[in-house]
């Protein structure tokens, strides 16, 4: 090093004056594929000098990409492979399970249907019943005028395949 | 072996080629999860991976694929893509599992900005600098790597970091000057991405 050369640490004092600077918050990370392109030397202008403005504070993008370099140059050891059952049970998240699964789940939302629709019919069958057994609507119950209400009620089900299909048939006076 | 990855088939649903892509990526997406982990020897620690490796592959798929979706082929090398995705998918694991400890305030501290401060000098802008030249002073003082170094990090030779250094640091030294002579501290116009100033 000669005379003329600046110290080390002024340099390193120089841009501690700027560290301080540093904004409190740091800026958000750039998405994988930015990250990514800059890796690969493939981002240019802004885009280049946004990813490396944000590298330059964020220690664990810094450490992201220190890695990816030295697995290239095979610093960090070779690649391995991923044993065959990791690779068995990310097969099986697509295709195979998928259309039974979704079979299932459209069989399940009739079935919750069909279950309500017969809960739903018992009750007004249970109402009907006790109406024509001699009793009365509760909100008339205990009325000076009752208005009589004859009612003759049907009821059809059929549970198909496609879920439980219910029909009333009405007929008030 | 050659395997002929279509991506678009495996955003489709397509069964085949989903298979083809976990056979020709899997490796490449473990080993950046152990790497992530350093290492992982024991069973509990490879059963670790292996459950972020899966981590991965969901999370590549779930909501119709939207991940490998925003994959662009134009941009960067599927390689490079999936390592930093497995990269990210690991650490949030492994901040999940140290989220008791981590303290409530934000980690505004700039972690590898060295621990030298100089509170009562005059600070000097950062968008003095450009990208690339708060980068490369940041490689060299605060994370203290060599030239050769901080070459492998950036991309480039040696020769393209002395001088990015160089200027940057001419940078402000000229404008600690100014600032001290009563001049306009603060030039107006944006640095370019090399470092140069526009006019």
């Amino acid at each position: 090093m000669t005379d003329d050369q600046p110290h080390p640490d002024d340099e390193r004092r120089l841009w501690a004056q700027c560290a301080a600077a540093k904004p409190a918050a740091r800026s958000a990370c750039p998405p994988a594929i930015e990250l990514a392109a800059w890796i690969d030397g493939r981002a240019a202008g802004p885009e280049r000098d946004m990813v490396e403005a944000h590298l330059a504070q964020c220690a664990e993008c810094r450490e992201a990409v220190g890695g990816i370099r030295l697995a290239r140059e095979g610093v960090a050891g070779s690649l391995a492979g991923a044993p065959e059952r990791v690779k068995e049970a990310a097969r099986m998240l697509v295709g195979a399970s998928l259309e039974p699964r979704e079979r299932r789940l459209h069989l399940a939302g009739w079935q919750t249907i069909g279950r309500w629709g017969m809960a739903a019919a018992a009750s007004v069958a249970i109402c009907v019943a006790g109406y024509r057994a001699g009793g009365s609507w509760p909100a008339a119950a205990g009325a000076d005028e009752v208005v009589l209400v004859e009612m003759s009620f049907g009821l059809l089900g059929e549970l198909s395949e496609t879920g439980l299909v219910l029909a009333f048939e009405g007929d008030f006076r | 072996m050659t395997m002929e990855i279509d991506l678009d088939a495996c955003i489709r649903g397509d069964k085949q080629a989903w298979d083809v892509f976990v056979e020709r990526w899997a490796g490449v997406i473990h080993a950046a999860v152990q790497r992530t982990f350093h290492g992982g020897r024991g069973a509990a620690a490879r059963a670790e991976i292996e459950d972020t490796v899966q981590d991965v592959f969901l999370r590549l798929i779930k909501e119709e694929y939207r991940l490998l979706r925003s994959y662009d082929a134009g941009r960067a090398s599927l390689s490079t893509w999936l390592t930093l995705v497995a990269r990210s998918t690991a650490i949030d694991r492994l901040r999940r599992k140290r989220a008791p400890t981590i303290p409530l305030e934000p980690d505004d501290a700039p972690a590898a900005s060295g621990g030298e401060r100089a509170v009562d000098t005059p600070q000097i802008p950062l968008h003095l600098l450009s990208g690339r030249q708060r980068l490369v002073l940041s490689l060299l003082f605060d994370e203290k790597r060599s030239v050769a170094e901080a070459a492998v990090f950036i991309g480039g030779d040696q020769q393209t970091i002395r001088s990015t250094k160089h200027k940057a640091l001419s940078r402000l030294r000229k404008h600690l000057s100014t600032a001290a002579n009563g001049g306009d501290a603060h030039p107006a116009g944006p640095v370019e991405p090399d470092g140069e100033r526009q006019p």
